[in-house]
């Protein structure tokens, strides 16, 4: 960028060096203004492989990143958010949180409570707000280009993420498929639709044998019905969804989305040939998310995702894993939802009003 | 000997489909007796269609005595055309749903198991090959446990009868749920335990078109449990436009402890833009097994044994729609059976 001194760029601390941190290291070389100064993880080897990409320091602990950074960007599995948000809050540091904001409304309300009092930004990784195919299905739909919306399905499909033995399948500590992966499309349908009445879900959990697997049904104040897929037992990722409205329907599947398939014959697959599918943009949705996140920090854009939603959609995560839990159907409250000790902050994280556009 | 067959009713235009895959089986198999019709000009035009007579009343073509009857009338004219086939002690391939009612149902079922002819419900998705080579591979247990499946079975807004409930019982629930929760039943052997579901009335423009001041079911996601835990979907929407490329799909997705399955009956098809249709539309050649549901019927007529799919199969499938508008009634689930 021209006329950039060096003191306009933002040195990252990357908290955590797993998978989720891997994708965000590749999208900070790519970025200008922002470079990876410091990376921290309890697997140190991990954090030196990320490290070293970036010529940044590993860091011994948090307070050591802490004092080497501007910014914390914090990649770990979800019980381990509130801790580093509080920690670089307190450092007056803005902070870019991993999705779901906490694993329960406690911890979202103590997270939210300790960046407001700090005055600093909590940006909640809730990348979906930037895959083009769902910001544009959302346009379509506010844009009343298929009328009223009567029917959405949102189907994410996965395999068993980490694999056995890790936090993932520690359901006390990732809340499964549903709390996990599915809260990406609940936090799309709080975007788009607004706060739901009522959640009935059904789903099947063992994680022995890593399977997890739920199918939920979301009804909303105006009648439409959303309906989600949502799985830890499939052999691949992928991700579809349809919505009809009184005027129209779209749809979309990840695997019809693939513009280039190079095939090469006898590939390394042995006798059978090998597809290598290629993202289609120039720009990841982790790139522009991060992109859009040091903007709002720098004062120059609005955040996109506010603390108080990123709330909203762990509360709603909540009820699903209720619901599917109980094989019930779970009713929302009217919005009023932070817990009575807060009484301060609730006013602050108040839910539902603020969803619809 | 060729098997004797009525038409009661084409009210239902599936019954002209069935009728021709009838007279593609091998020649001397069936004969169409004739047609009767409560509107005599549609009973006419389809005699003459299909090279048949047309009957004045149900009585005079039942004193034929053909070995069975196609019954497609208005859904709730069902009970009343199949009591009359027992009556005469003649079989009966009726058109899904069985019954609106689990009450009708059980009473078409009870009137033919006591006449001692066959019942058999028109479940057409059974019968290609796709479904059939699903089914193997599940009763072979390559997917191992099904765990859980979600299903579509979309349409369009058909129009006419089907929209009105008091000849049809029920919208888009009592039309396109039917066939998945069959073919759910059929494919992993299990029964349901429970239903859920979220309907919504009147949704879609072209039901507002087709209804007038009537109001009718026309987006539906219907859950179910099975009695091995398995969670189900279903969508029964009839939530394509008149502008989208076909009449709708039947799709499932079944997650197994070993694998997965996607089913698509009817992705084998060509798409066509023409400026004559000013749209994209499709055009299918997904086919159906031996005659399909009518080639099972009159093997069963001949051979004097049950059909493959039954009366029960429809009554189950007919709990199911009952149970979900219930549910929906409620805004809790409701156990299943009902009887
Ligand atoms: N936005 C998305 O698309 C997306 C995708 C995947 C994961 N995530 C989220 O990112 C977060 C991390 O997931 P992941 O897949 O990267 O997990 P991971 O298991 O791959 O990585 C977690 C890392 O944290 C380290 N760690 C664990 N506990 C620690 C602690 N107490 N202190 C310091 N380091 C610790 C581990 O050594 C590991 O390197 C989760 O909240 C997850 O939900 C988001």
């Amino acid at each position: 960028m021209a006329g950039r001194t060096a003191s306009d760029n933002l040195r990252v601390g990357l908290i955590g060096a797993g998978m989720i941190a891997g994708a965000h290291s590749g999208c900070y070389r790519k970025m200008d203004g922002v470079t990876v100064a410091a990376v921290w993880d309890a697997d140190r080897a991990r954090a030196q492989k990320i490290a070293a990409a970036h010529n940044a320091a590993v860091c011994a602990s948090r307070e050591e990143l802490l004092k080497a950074c501007d910014v914390v960007d914090i990649c770990l599995p979800t019980p381990f958010h509130l801790e580093n948000i509080r920690a670089a809050a307190a450092a007056k540091k803005p902070v870019i949180s991993e999705k779901p904001l906490g694993r329960s409304l406690e911890d979202c309300d103590a997270a939210i409570e300790a960046c407001a009092k700090a005055k600093v930004p909590l940006l909640v990784g809730h990348v979906l707000r930037f895959f083009p195919e769902y910001s544009a299905l959302r346009d379509i739909i506010l844009s009343g280009r298929i009328g009223d919306p009567a029917v959405i399905h949102l189907r994410r499909v996965v395999c068993s993420p980490g694999g056995p033995g890790t936090w993932y399948w520690n359901y006390e500590a990732s809340g499964g498929c549903v709390f996990d992966t599915a809260i990406h499309d609940l936090d799309w349908l709080l975007w788009t639709l607004g706060r739901p009445v009522s959640v009935y879900g059904l789903g099947h959990r063992d994680p022995a044998n890593t399977r997890d697997y739920a199918l939920i049904t979301i009804q909303f104040p105006g009648g439409a019905i959303a309906h989600l897929q949502s799985s830890w037992a499939h052999d691949g990722f992928s991700t579809s969804f349809e919505a009809a409205g009184s005027e129209g329907l779209v749809e979309y599947d990840m695997e019809d989305a693939v513009p280039l398939k190079v095939a090469k014959i006898g590939g390394d697959a042995g006798g059978g040939g090998k597809v290598v599918p290629e993202s289609p943009l120039a720009k990841s949705p982790y790139q522009l998310e991060l992109e859009h996140f040091m903007d709002v920090i720098r004062g120059k854009a609005k955040p996109i995702i506010t603390p108080a939603e990123a709330r909203a959609s762990v509360e709603l995560a909540l009820a699903c894993l209720d619901a599917v839990a109980g094989k019930k159907v779970v009713t929302l409250s009217k919005g009023k939802a932070a817990p009575k000790a807060k009484a301060k902050a609730k006013k602050k994280v108040k839910l539902g009003a603020e969803h619809p556009e | 000997m060729a098997v004797k067959i009525a038409f009661l009713s084409f009210a239902h235009m599936h019954a002209n489909g069935y009728a021709r895959q009838m007279l593609e089986l091998p020649k001397g198999t069936v004969e169409i007796v004739g047609i009767w019709d409560r509107d005599p000009a549609r009973a006419k035009k389809m005699a003459k269609a299909l090279g048949t007579k047309a009957f004045a009343s149900r009585d005079a073509i039942l004193a034929k005595r053909p070995h069975g009857a196609v019954v497609c009338s208005e859904n709730v004219r069902h009970r009343e055309d199949t009591l009359a086939c027992a009556a005469a002690g003649v079989g009966v391939l009726c058109e899904k749903p069985l019954a609106t009612t689990v009450a009708d149902a059980k009473a078409m079922v009870e009137a033919c198991t006591h006449a001692g002819v066959a019942l058999m419900t028109a479940f057409p998705c059974r019968f290609y090959g796709p479904a059939l080579r699903l089914k193997e591979q599940l009763d072979a247990g390559d997917l191992g446990e099904i765990v859980g499946a979600a299903t579509t079975n979309h349409g369009r807004q058909p129009g006419g009868w089907f929209a009105d409930p008091k000849f049809s019982g029920g919208g888009a629930v009592m039309d396109h749920t039917v066939h998945v929760a069959d073919m759910l039943r059929w494919l992993l052997g299990r029964e349901y335990t429970r239903v859920y579901a979220a309907i919504g009335y009147n949704r879609f423009a072209l039901t507002k078109k087709a209804v007038g001041k009537r109001t009718v079911d026309d987006a539906g996601i219907v859950s179910l449990e099975m009695d091995n835990g398995a969670a189900v979907s279903i969508d029964c929407s009839w939530s394509r436009p008149a502008e989208y490329s076909t009449w709708g799909d039947v799709k499932l997705e079944l997650v197994g402890t070993k694998g997965v399955a996607r089913l698509n009956l009817f992705r084998q098809r060509l798409l066509i833009a023409s400026a004559k249709t000013g749209r994209l539309q499709e055009s299918c050649w997904a086919d159906e097994k031996d005659g399909g549901a009518p080639g099972e019927f009159i093997r069963a007529l001949r051979e004097g044994r049950p059909p493959s799919v039954t009366g029960l199969d429809g009554l189950r499938a007919t709990e199911v729609v009952e149970g979900a508008y219930r549910s929906a009634q409620s805004g809790t689930p409701v156990a299943l059976p009902l009887v």
